[in-house]
């Protein structure tokens, strides 16, 4: 069975050729598969709360370490919650491209 | 005295990891100490206590909107003074307004561009900076450079507390130029302005960096001496007493300067107040000053009538 996310281009900082970021970027998407089983983890809690902290926190730092791209899904994904009021099935876009995005960061 | 600049400490309140070491990162240059809380409590704590420069507070907090947060800070008279820089992923205008009307010096969205952040939290230090000199500036007498009278008030309490929370010994002097008047009627007031000016040399060059020095009055100074008990304060006050006594004005080669003292110590009482010290050793002056001034009268440590301790 073929993975499917590794079909998709990898997202790379904005800031890959600045030397002196290596390390903070580096230690950044170390963590991805980290933040990756948070968000699952309260999704599958149906936790509307924990996901809008956790997007809420990604919208903040990921624009930083140079992933604009998953700064502006984790923001969609925390408007999404804001309208959709507990009911997790309204954000399952939202959720599933925040989730890919994330797959994709790469060094 | 203690210096004025040191390196400007900026607490950060975030809950998010990843904001910490991207900042911490990011500015490791500017010469900034960082502490870092991650929440509302940890924050308040830290704050109070080592009172930093500045103050970056998120407005998403676990255990507290920053908002509030913010409006603990500036009702607290530890942190009041604290210059806060709100920052936050919410862009709704109200929230910004809200934040300024609390007190907040500047509030900067997320993400945010490092080059402006940098450059905010700069200013902010600057200013805070700024205003600290001007505080101390309004506390430090123009003539002689030495504290005035209201810090000296202020200091006094604070240092007996100490001393009486550390149980370590304390010593206050009440000194004052003999016949000063005498002075600035037969030479003029700016001789008498240079003679005030030579007495404050004379006290900064005899006194231990940590004591506190200040002008009480025209030609009244008040010293007070931490960590010293009676051997040791006696002896300042014969090195101060000697160096004015010898002390020569090439202007004014006709000038001679004398100065009595009062010294009071911890052997007096430890429950005493600040007033009770500053009497007692305004007490001792004033049999200095009877006795003939140019000398020191001290409290016996057994806490009995002034005696006469060492006459000039």
């Amino acid at each position: 069975m073929t993975d499917p996310t590794s079909q998709l281009s990898p997202l790379q900082s904005e800031f890959a050729s600045d030397a002196d970021m290596q390390e903070l970027i580096q230690m950044f998407v170390d963590e991805v598969p980290q933040r990756m089983s948070e968000f699952r983890f309260a999704w599958d809690r149906a936790n509307a709360a924990e996901l809008g902290r956790l997007a809420h926190q990604m919208k903040g730092a990921a624009p930083g370490y140079g992933f604009t791209p998953l700064g502006e899904s984790a923001k969609a994904l925390e408007s999404a919650l804001k309208h959709a009021a507990h009911d997790l099935t309204a954000v399952r876009r939202e959720f599933d491209s925040l989730i890919q995005m994330c797959s994709r960061v790469a060094r | 005295m203690q210096p004025l600049e040191q390196q400007p400490v900026l607490l950060l309140i975030d809950d998010s990891p990843m904001i910490h070491r991207l900042l911490t990162f990011k500015l490791k240059n500017e010469g900034i100490e960082f502490l870092s809380a991650f929440s509302a409590s940890e924050g308040l704590e830290l704050a109070a206590s080592n009172r930093p420069a500045l103050i970056l507070l998120d407005l998403h907090l676990p255990d507290q909107n920053g908002l509030t947060a913010l409006l603990s800070f500036k009702n607290d008279p530890r942190t009041i003074d604290l210059p806060v820089i709100m920052l936050s992923g919410d862009t709704d205008p109200a929230n910004k307004v809200r934040a300024f009307e609390l007190g907040a010096m500047d509030y900067v969205t997320k993400p945010f561009d490092i080059h402006e952040l940098r450059a905010r939290i700069q200013s902010a230090i600057r200013v805070h900076t700024l205003m600290h000199m001007l505080e101390k500036r309004a506390q430090i007498d123009g003539l002689t450079g030495l504290w005035n009278r209201a810090h000296f008030n202020e200091r006094l309490s604070t240092e007996l507390d100490q001393s009486k929370r550390n149980k370590t010994e304390m010593s206050l002097i009440i000194c004052d130029l003999d016949h000063f008047k005498k002075v600035n009627d037969t030479f003029g007031h700016p001789a008498g302005d240079a003679v005030l000016q030579s007495f404050a040399k004379v006290l900064t060059t005899e006194l231990r960096s940590y004591d506190v020095a200040c002008r009480y009055g025209g030609e009244e100074f008040a010293i007070i001496l931490p960590d010293a008990g009676p051997p040791a304060s006696l002896a300042i006050c014969e090195r101060i007493r000697k160096a004015i006594e010898a002390k020569r004005w090439p202007n004014y080669p006709n000038i001679r300067a004398t100065a009595s003292f009062g010294l009071t110590d911890r052997g007096l009482d430890s429950g005493q107040t600040p007033e009770a010290w500053v009497a007692a050793a305004d007490k001792c002056l004033y049999d200095s000053k009877q006795s003939g001034r140019n000398r020191v009268t001290t409290y016996a440590t057994s806490g009995q009538a002034p005696r006469l301790a060492i006459a000039g």
